[in-house]
């Protein structure tokens, strides 16, 4: 394992994230699961309960007890613009008058509540040419794992976060450690490994000196 | 067995205006608009048409065709919440348990499922297909074009668009039309013969009592013009859409929607007035592989590549043992799902 500065070009500079913070540990874990064991993708709902599974993925580990995390940096970067888009979800009416069986009940759908709801929900996008993460890994199964990372961020189903290009290239210094260290005398809480939406991964961190280089603190042009 | 890996990249050439609303103000509405960088990493704004609208498209065709195999001649009717689910991906809703089985299931029960993705019961299934936004072949997305597809000559977006303006008339006040229309005199004569009872030669003819503001607003014409900015006819597109890890079934079901498509092959809105009608050519390129003709549509003409042919056979074949099944089982399709929704 060596360090390692990991580049994302990406199609057309649009990622929806309301956060920046993108870890590619993240992603890398996201790939092999998708890989070796993709009926584990069926767990997405948070609040789940049983063990998490933690996959190989090639990135070296730091710590030894419950506050290990993957020597892998958040994304760098700088934002040259943010918009918030909208993306619209609708009940089918006109479909459902050939297709629908209402099974003797009222033919009447709420739209304005309930599980049928219309949304025009908004999506925060930004602006960014090339995201870049430093870490401590092995370059040859980074990028196979890359390979499977078509999109990044949110609404990946509709196309936002689409990479045109990803390069892994050894890197003469390591900044891996861009990134929230887990600290009792921290001040925010954050996940410190994947899966960054499961609470048990949540603890007290600091944010090292050079965070100055994370898309999330970038001052937004 | 066999998996689907790499894109779609569709060019659609548009055969009428195409009308995709961002804003409106008032009667006027205008393109939607994203921003996006330029070659010189800049934010330029340009006019999609969204890879969440043409995903929806294909999920209502593909659900249609998957319906109207079933019905074997006639529409499948469906319970709402299954139908909410093919049509408009569904809702999640109900305890937080997780049943991988299940997942699995679904998917190799309902390829087009787990192609276009969807909430059932308890849990979300994701999607396997990323959908691209369509971009006009302007100048401001050049550097996204394939090479084929690129023109140092190419003109702005804004060159390619044009308003079309509308009238909503008023038919009622069209004295042609006006001997169709009930008047007050008609509704009380109704009324009077309704009820056995006759006009008195002294009761006035005219309602009683009617503010004058109101007499005057309902003369007056509820007529109104509209404009639209569309992308002109003649326009193309570009658009790309990443496949994942696709079955050959789900290949197939994927194909079935785009068939199904083709049959009106319409984008974007006021189709009513047939707006929105185009030609469409999609390749396959996989992962590392040779780049194919897929499937070109163009009004009343349908092709299929070798790839889109034989994973469209396999599907047809599919849901053709599925109908046999359904004819013995009525509750095969809704009873796959109905552990989900409990």
């Amino acid at each position: 394992m060596q360090p390692l500065k990991v580049e994302a070009f990406l199609t057309d500079g649009r990622v929806a994230t309301s956060d920046l913070y993108l870890p590619l540990d993240s992603m890398l874990a996201w790939s092999w699961i998708f890989e070796h064991r993709p009926e584990l993708l069926a767990k997405t709902t948070s609040g789940l309960e049983g063990e998490i599974y933690h996959p190989p993925i090639p990135l070296k580990r730091i710590g030894d007890d419950d506050n290990w995390y993957y020597a892998c940096s958040f994304a760098c970067g700088k934002p040259v613009g943010e918009r918030t888009n909208y993306w619209h979800k609708r009940f089918d009416a006109q479909h459902a008058e050939t297709y629908a069986d209402f099974e003797g009940r009222r033919e009447k759908v709420n739209t304005s509540a309930g599980r049928y709801k219309n949304y025009r929900m908004p999506v925060v996008t930004y602006l960014i040419a090339k995201l870049t993460w430093y870490c401590v890994g092995d370059a040859q199964e980074i990028e196979y794992l890359l390979s499977n990372i078509t999109h990044i961020g949110k609404k990946r189903s509709q196309g936002y976060g689409e990479i045109r290009e990803w390069t892994v290239t050894p890197s003469d210094v390591d900044k891996s450690h861009l990134r929230p260290i887990p600290s009792d005398a921290g001040t925010d809480v954050l996940a410190i490994r994947p899966p960054y939406w499961e609470r048990s991964n949540h603890m007290l961190v600091t944010w090292p000196e050079g965070c100055e280089e994370l898309a999330c603190f970038a001052e937004r042009g | 067995m066999l998996k689907f890996k790499g894109r779609l990249e569709t060019v659609f050439t548009l055969l009428a205006p195409l009308s995709h609303i961002g804003k409106s103000h008032g009667p006027d509405s205008y393109l939607d608009t994203q921003d996006i960088l330029d070659p010189d990493g800049k934010p330029v704004e340009v006019f999609v048409y969204h890879g969440n609208a043409w995903r929806g498209a294909l999920r209502d065709a593909g659900a249609k065709y998957l319906l109207d195999i079933l019905g074997a001649g006639s529409s499948l009717r469906i319970p709402l919440q299954l139908f909410y689910l093919l049509f408009s991906g569904g809702s999640i809703g109900g305890d937080q348990s997780i049943d991988i089985e299940q997942a699995k299931r679904i998917r190799e029960g309902l390829p087009l499922l787990s192609v276009f993705g969807g909430g059932v019961g308890n849990q979300l299934l994701p999607g396997k297909i990323s959908v691209g936004d369509a971009y006009p072949l302007s100048r401001e997305v050049q550097h996204l074009l394939p090479e084929s597809l690129r023109n140092e000559r190419a003109v702005s977006w804004r060159q390619m668009t044009t308003e079309r303006s509308h009238s909503r008339k008023d038919d009622a006040k069209d004295n042609n039309l006006s001997t169709y229309l009930q008047t007050d005199e008609d509704v009380r004569l109704l009324e009077a013969e309704q009820s056995g009872g006759q006009l008195g030669l002294l009761d006035d003819p005219k309602p009683k009592t009617k503010a004058k503001s109101k007499s005057e607003k309902e003369d007056k014409p509820q007529q109104m013009r509209y404009t639209m900015e569309c992308l002109s006819a003649g326009s193309r597109l570009w658009q790309q859409t990443s496949v994942q890890a696709l079955t050959e079934l789900e290949m197939g079901a994927l194909v079935s929607a785009i068939h199904e498509w083709a049959s009106a092959p319409y984008i974007g809105g006021q189709t009513r007035i047939g707006f929105g009608l185009c030609a469409a050519d999609i390749t396959w390129k996989p992962f590392g592989g040779e780049e194919e003709v897929f499937v070109k549509v163009h009004p009343s003409c349908l092709e299929l590549g070798e790839t889109a042919k034989q994973s469209k056979a396999m599907y047809d074949d599919f849901l053709s043992q599925y109908t046999a099944y359904l004819n013995d089982n009525q509750e095969g399709l809704v009873g796959l799902l109905a552990a989900a929704k409990g």
